[in-house]
């Protein structure tokens, strides 16, 4: 039996293209080492943001807000979607400055979304911020979502709209299997595809048989407090500082921002975790507290770990593989796909239907690191 | 706990998680209590699973027939009690934010 599509990896990506194929009325499989969100989508911030992006993911990350609008509906569960806005925060004047020059560049593109907030009014909306911070950019429709809520959404919706998800079934590679297929090695057996797409996370390079891709492996670290008094609406990030912040409706307050923890067993998808480091959830805290000096006496509950692909230039590889006919790729969303699974899942799905999207996902297509030229018998192995 | 609890027992009283939606979890395809937290907050409260762990386990083989060691129990994540945040803070910092 050959499906229409087979997705290698049950995070929100691969789990939101999974839904979406469907609706077009595909067979869709989806293959995952381990148990789905294993690891970047529950260890993810959950933020959905359109602040601060780099320039090339501005488009995707607006589109995927007005679907995270109406994406409980669409999947028929609660996704823990609020549109709280997002603000970073400048401690300094060389801060502002650069948050004035964002504000110019983006202007320059037509995009209007980000504003500059005044130290004043800053003092008015997060009258617990430190005296010295000296302004923030802004979006007032960004937000942040459940990552546990919206993966169970995703799982229940794929389930329900018959999707076939084999969990605990590692991918060993993928091979050119004749005219118009795929066939994809796996611990259960072979699965035979039409289209195959790379939904792999932080082992989606492990799937392109390049080394010249320098995928980078990281151990997000996540934190969350006892419930505290209700002191902040929007997600915080500060200028110059690794951290993301936000209070949830039970008053916890969730720490992220990027300081890693330690890799185990990194490149087996099935056996890799990420170990703590007590040092670096202090410095993750120090940043909290240098901005909102009363979480000192707030007291940490849980802190976790999940592994993520970080690309050497911070973007996704989203896109048709160059070499193999019928394999797309989505992974590589370096610490920020979160917000924009709903959509990448439309667009891929899409594409699958239709053939649509090239354009749209060309920014980000796997050629920019000069790989996945026509190439090798075995277009892909384990690496 | 024993295997009869009904459906509207309270199983995680930190999170509010009843023995029917842990049920449900399990309806769908899961069957370790790491994913049952994953799905139902169960065990994501102040106390940290300390009340519901053993009564997830048990529950959770009641309705498989796996044995409670098979089952496994909830991931114990650090810090194993709530600490203050300023007890993770070089002590350099700490005396500029009592200031």
């Amino acid at each position: 039996m050959t499906v229409d599509v087979a997705i290698i990896g049950g995070g929100l990506i691969g789990l939101a293209t999974a839904f979406e194929a469907r609706q077009h009325g595909l067979s869709v499989q989806v293959i995952e080492a381990a148990n789905c969100g294993r690891h970047a989508s529950s260890a993810s911030a959950g933020g959905v943001r359109s602040l601060n992006r780099h320039m090339a993911e501005i488009p995707l990350a607006r589109a995927a807000l007005d679907l995270w609008r109406g994406l409980a509906e669409r999947l028929g569960h609660d996704v823990g979607f609020v549109q709280s806005g997002q603000m970073r925060l400048a401690e300094d004047v060389a801060g502002m400055a650069a948050f004035e020059a964002r504000i110019a560049r983006l202007a320059d593109a037509g995009w209007t979304h980000e504003r500059l907030s005044s130290a004043r009014h800053l003092r008015v909306r997060l009258p617990d911020s430190a005296p010295h911070c000296r302004g923030a950019l802004v979006v007032d429709d960004d937000g942040f979502a459940d990552p546990l809520a919206t993966l169970h959404a995703y799982r229940c919706a794929c389930l329900a709209a018959g999707v076939t998800l084999s969990e605990g079934c590692a991918v060993h590679g993928v091979v050119r299997a004749g005219a118009g297929a795929l066939a994809i090695d796996t611990a259960r057996g072979e699965i035979r595809a039409r289209h195959v797409v790379n939904c792999a996370g932080a082992w989606g390079g492990d799937l392109v048989a390049d080394e010249r891709i320098a995928m980078r492996t990281a151990a997000l670290q996540m934190i969350v407090t006892a419930p505290v008094a209700p002191f902040v609406t929007p997600v915080i990030g500060v200028h110059g500082r690794k951290l993301s912040l936000k209070q949830t409706d039970t008053g916890a307050v969730v720490i992220g921002g990027a300081f890693e923890g330690h890799l185990r067993h990194a490149r087996d998808a099935v056996a890799a975790r990420g170990d703590l480091d007590p040092g670096r959830i202090g410095a993750s805290l120090a940043n909290a507290v240098a901005v909102f000096p009363h979480l000192a006496q707030a007291r940490i509950l849980r802190a976790w770990s999940g592994l993520e692909g970080i690309m050497p230039d911070g973007l996704p590889v989203l896109g048709p593989s160059g070499r193999v006919p019928g394999l797309i790729h989505a992974f590589g969303f370096s610490a920020h796909g979160f917000a924009l699974a709903p959509l990448v899942g439309r667009m891929v799905a899409d594409h699958l239907h239709s053939g649509a999207g090239v354009g749209a996902m060309a920014p980000f297509s796997v050629a920019r690191f000069g790989t996945d030229a026509p190439a090798r018998q075995k277009e892909m192995s384990d690496a | 706990m024993g295997v009869h609890a009904t459906d509207d027992a309270l199983i995680c009283r930190c999170e509010n998680v009843r023995v029917a939606d842990v049920l449900a979890a399990l309806g769908t395809g899961i069957d370790g209590p790491n994913r049952v937290k994953a799905m139902t907050r169960c065990g994501m409260g102040p106390c940290q699973g300390r009340i519901c762990a053993n009564p997830l386990t048990r529950l959770i083989a009641a309705e498989t027939g796996w044995s409670p060691d098979t089952v496994g129990a909830l991931r114990i994540r650090p810090p194993l009690k709530p600490v203050l945040l300023m007890d993770y803070l070089a002590p350099e910092i700490v005396p500029e934010l009592s200031a």
